[in-house]
């Protein structure tokens, strides 16, 4: 049987053999974008933290069950939260207003937003994510 | 004042030691006055690679731990070399037994007498890692174009930049020009593109490497050595930081790549 499949090896010339290398290095820049994403413990407890006293202005939540965590989408990384909501805080409103202002500005600007972003800003953020480790 | 220069590479098997030993007797070829120090404690063999592995007394564990007068005890002189020494490491001793602090000590005293320190780091993340970047001025990354290699070489970039040593310079080792005309291997321009970091030097894979370990005689001393000679033009970009390298790309491939590369040039 071996024997067949070596004399019908010289076919294999007329065909071309895929090309490899293109796979490898598609494979290690989706792998990469994921291994520069791992943020330590430390700082996701301090970014959750946050979080919840930000939401917490607006919202009563349960933070026992929140999840918070890095997810690869379309060859992206995004940050993706659970955050179970037990109640609106109707006096939302009147919070102090300098800060509210401040984040609300912060979210519209496009800039800020991964989804709007040119993709040019996935090398900056690759170069940038090196610091941050 | 010399100059300290830590080998590192993430992934074992790339070629870290073969390349301390080759930049380390190409630099001392050149006249300088260099040493080399093993940090991989428990799995040593730069000695081996140099052929000096009959001659060790001290070790680095014992240097840094003051059991030996001074460095100058452990040190070995090399057999062809005059201005070439090497610090062992410790084959039965345990990495803990160094720490960076001691790592930084020894290379502040050893770069008032020499103009290089080579330090071979061991593979892995770990301690081994701090001990061997702790003294070190500047990095040179070791890998191969294989998807392990290059991914363990980003890890190691940024775990470096996040020890304050920037801007580190890439070997790419183990290339097969005749693979990579095929795209059956990453082109240097792939592996570049993706880790984003200087290139030093390109190293062709060649069998006399395999042979100058056997005999433990350096590559770099072999003038009809192709890897040699890619170490020798390595040597001179480390002496001469205002080199800057830039690979011929277009110099290899066979008359109908170059007649296509051509056309498209033209069309484009």
């Amino acid at each position: 049987m071996l024997d067949i499949f070596r004399k019908l090896n010289w076919l294999s010339a007329f065909f071309p053999k895929e090309e490899s290398a293109k796979r490898a290095k598609e494979r290690l820049r989706l792998v990469l974008i994921q291994d520069q994403a791992s943020i330590s413990p430390g700082l996701m407890n301090l970014l959750r933290d946050e979080m919840i006293g930000v939401v917490s202005r607006y919202l009563e939540i349960d933070s026992a069950h929140l999840e918070l965590g890095l997810e690869r989408r379309n060859n992206q990384m995004a940050l993706a939260a659970s955050i179970p909501v037990l109640r609106v805080r109707r006096e939302a409103g009147v919070v102090p207003e300098d800060n509210v202002q401040e984040e609300m500005l912060g979210q519209q600007s496009p800039t800020n937003n991964p989804k709007t972003a040119d993709p040019s800003t996935e090398k900056h953020y690759r170069r940038n994510r090196r610091r941050y480790r | 004042m010399g100059k300290v220069l830590v080998i590192t590479s993430g992934k074992g098997g790339v070629g870290k030691t073969t390349a301390t030993a080759n930049l380390g007797a190409g630099l001392a070829m050149a006249g300088n006055k260099v040493v080399l120090i093993d940090t991989d404690i428990g799995l040593r063999n730069l000695d081996l690679v140099l052929g000096l592995e009959n001659r060790i007394v001290f070790d680095l564990v014992d240097v840094v731990q003051g059991k030996c007068r001074s460095y100058k005890q452990a040190m070995i002189k090399d057999k062809r070399f005059e201005s070439l020494f090497l610090i062992p490491a410790s084959q039965s001793k345990d990495k803990e037994d160094v720490n960076p602090e001691q790592m930084r000590q020894l290379c502040n005293q050893l770069k008032e007498e020499f103009d290089y320190i080579l330090i071979d780091c061991p593979a892995g993340i770990e301690h081994g890692f701090k001990n061997a970047v702790a003294g070190a001025h500047e990095a040179i990354v070791v890998t191969t174009p294989e998807v392990s290699a290059v991914r363990d070489a980003d890890r190691i970039i940024g775990l470096l930049e996040a020890s304050e040593k920037y801007n580190p310079r890439l070997i790419l080792n183990r290339v097969r020009k005749e693979m990579v005309r095929k795209g059956q291997m990453m082109a240097i321009e792939d592996v570049q593109e993706i880790l984003n970091i200087a290139l030093l030097g390109i190293v062709p894979e060649d069998e006399a490497i395999v042979v100058s370990s056997n005999k433990g005689e350096p590559a770099v001393m072999d003038p009809g050595s192709k890897a040699g000679q890619a170490y020798r033009q390595i040597v001179e970009r480390i002496q001469n930081p205002s080199l800057v390298y830039t690979p011929d790309l277009n110099g290899n491939g066979s008359f109908l790549t170059k007649l296509f590369k051509f056309f498209a040039k033209a069309e484009a």
